[in-house]
């Protein structure tokens, strides 16, 4: 994780051996890139962030002679690019080119040929860059399955959502520096709110909790007690008195609770606690 | 080949794609090639591109339309040496095997629109991190463009002497295999200038395009590049400069120049060269000067890559 600049994608280009370290050394997958760039890029896949694909050519191409690129014969990598469009939802697309496609398919087609040679380490930059919602819960769901394929992934993103959903590891960089790191429900659990959100009654609902002594941040725009939002509930280290507090609030009101979470921190926060 | 081990076969929600059959997920346990294989890999890949395969037909037009143009005359001389066999015009033919390999303005054509071709969409659309997160070099990545181009170019010039000789045999008056035996030197020649000219000509325009990411720029250049440097030496020619080594300077006659010294052993008497001390040896220089520069400027720009 990291804002722009915070040398994400550097990252990526010193594990793919593009990039020299101005010191130390960078190691993947058990090969040393600085000695062994091209042992290290032979198990590693890599989806860069910005646009990257032949616009002329259709996807069943761009895919297989990548895959032939990284070593597999011309037939296994047909048919390499036939099951990994298939598997990223690209089988009736895959003999169209690129050009035609929306931002979504594209990055369909990028996260394909990250995985055509079946790498040990897949590098995504950037996986929901473009896409609207439901795109980005599609793109979320592929990446969250690359694990049970025996694909370990490091993602590159700004946003928490994507890594709160798919990553069980954070780190954190700033500015080239290491601010974080950690698995992911600690870092979660450590932004110290909940965030409950109701189909109605949220006034009611802030009501209660603060009379039961909890403390809660609403947003006065969505405040009005008929009214369904969402508020965040200040937790201390054990988290476990005050969700049942919460879950006792909301069946004494009897309020339809939508959602019930670990505040997703912003960026700024999650620097601020790391710089701490 | 590839495992059987199919894991994780839930589906996941798909829009506007029409009914989706998961398959899940096989690993690839097959055979891996290194860099050599993905030098080949980027080699097929460039030629077929040049050529238009796998492309819309609008592509294949401009690259086997002038192979068809640089047939014709080779059909032309053996057709009419079929017309004429037994009779007072029988051997007559237009030109030699050396003036045919030198039909520079369609080798100029072809590769001011294949080498633009192959190399500047990679740049304008980004594909180079693609390519260079594979196993392979910014070394390797020249080579297959240089071979790719450099093939291509060969094929170009040396199938239409192919057709040329071949059917020169079957029409020659005194048996096809005295004809054989008569020109068995062009068996050696025209393999040798033809690989001399492709060489010169895929570097110089690969070069030219790697400094642009735009090909309709590239290819502009290519031709600019040559008339510039053929009207300075001409100039040079004209007014006497530099002991009269003027035409050196001809970007698109240097390698002309080589394919005399292989077919003839010396400069043509027709060259602007000719008489001039030295002049062959100086045009094997400025040829290699050429070639030497190119590459440099070519494992130059993928530098970045080079690890």
């Amino acid at each position: 994780m990291g804002a722009n600049g915070a040398g994400k994608t550097t990252l990526f280009r010193l594990l793919l051996g593009l990039a020299r370290p101005s010191e130390g050394d960078v190691e993947v997958c058990g090969r040393a890139v600085t000695t062994d760039p091209i042992g290290a890029r032979a198990r590693l896949g890599y989806m860069p962030e910005h646009d990257c694909l032949p616009l002329d050519q259709t996807a069943a191409d761009v895919v297989s002679t990548l895959g032939e690129l990284s070593g597999l014969p011309a037939r296994a990598a047909r048919q390499r690019a036939s099951e990994v469009l298939d598997l990223v939802g690209l089988d009736e697309a895959r003999f169209r080119p690129v050009g035609g496609f929306s931002t979504g398919m594209r990055q369909r087609v990028k996260l394909a040929q990250s995985l055509v040679a079946d790498p040990e380490l897949a590098l995504l930059d950037e996986p929901t860059a473009g896409l609207d919602p439901t795109g980005r819960e599609e793109m979320l769901a592929l990446v969250a399955r690359l694990s049970s394929f025996g694909i370990s992934v490091l993602l590159a993103t700004h946003l928490l959502d994507d890594v709160a959903k798919v990553c069980d590891h954070v780190l954190m960089l700033d500015a080239g520096r290491l601010v974080v790191s950690g698995p992911t429900e600690t870092l979660l659990q450590q932004t110290g709110k909940l965030t409950v959100e109701v189909n109605a009654g949220i006034g009611r609902l802030a009501s209660a909790l603060a009379e039961r002594g909890l403390t809660v941040v609403t947003d006065d725009a969505v405040s009005g007690d008929g009214e369904g939002g969402t508020l965040d509930v200040v937790v201390g280290a054990d988290p476990g008195p005050v969700l049942d507090t919460i879950r006792d609030t909301l069946a004494d009101l009897g309020l339809p609770l939508q959602r019930l979470s670990s505040r997703a921190a912003s960026l700024d926060e999650a620097f601020t606690r790391g710089d701490r | 080949m590839e495992g059987a081990a199919v894991t994780d076969v839930r589906g996941v929600g798909l829009r506007g794609t029409g009914a989706v059959y998961d398959r899940g997920y096989r690993p690839y346990d097959g055979e891996r090639g290194g860099r050599a294989a993905a030098v080949m890999a980027l080699f097929k890949a460039s030629v077929r591109r040049a050529i238009g395969l796998r492309r819309p037909w609008r592509q294949k037009v401009l690259p086997f339309g002038l192979l068809g143009i640089v047939c014709i005359p080779a059909a032309v001389n053996v057709g009419i040496g079929y017309a004429t066999r037994n009779s007072p015009l029988e051997g007559f033919s237009f030109f030699t095997y050396r003036e045919y390999v030198g039909v520079s303005s369609s080798l100029l054509l072809f590769v001011a629109v294949c080498a633009p071709d192959v190399i500047c969409p990679d740049r304008r659309q980004r594909v180079l991190p693609l390519i260079f997160a594979r196993p392979l070099t910014g070394t390797d990545y020249v080579l297959a463009k240089l071979a790719a181009i450099g093939s291509l170019v060969f094929a170009f010039s040396f199938l239409p002497q192919v057709l040329l000789f071949v059917g020169q045999t079957l029409v020659s008056k005194d048996g096809s295999l005295n004809y054989v035996r008569d020109n068995a030197e062009v068996l050696w020649k025209v393999p040798l200038t033809v690989a001399v000219l492709a060489a010169y000509y895929a570097a110089m325009s690969l070069a030219v395009s790697s400094l642009t990411p735009r090909r309709i720029v590239a290819g502009a250049s290519i031709f600019g590049i040559t008339i510039i440097s053929s009207t300075v030496a001409a100039i040079l020619h004209e007014v006497g400069a530099l002991d009269g080594r003027g035409p050196l300077f001809n970007i698109l006659g240097l390698p002309l120049l080589v394919r005399d010294l292989i077919f003839l052993g010396h400069l043509h008497e027709d060259s602007d060269l000719a008489g001039v001390t030295g002049a062959g040896a100086l045009a094997v220089v400025a040829y290699l000067t050429v070639l030497g520069l190119s590459v440099g400027v070519l494992l130059w720009r993928y530098r970045w890559a080079e690890r």
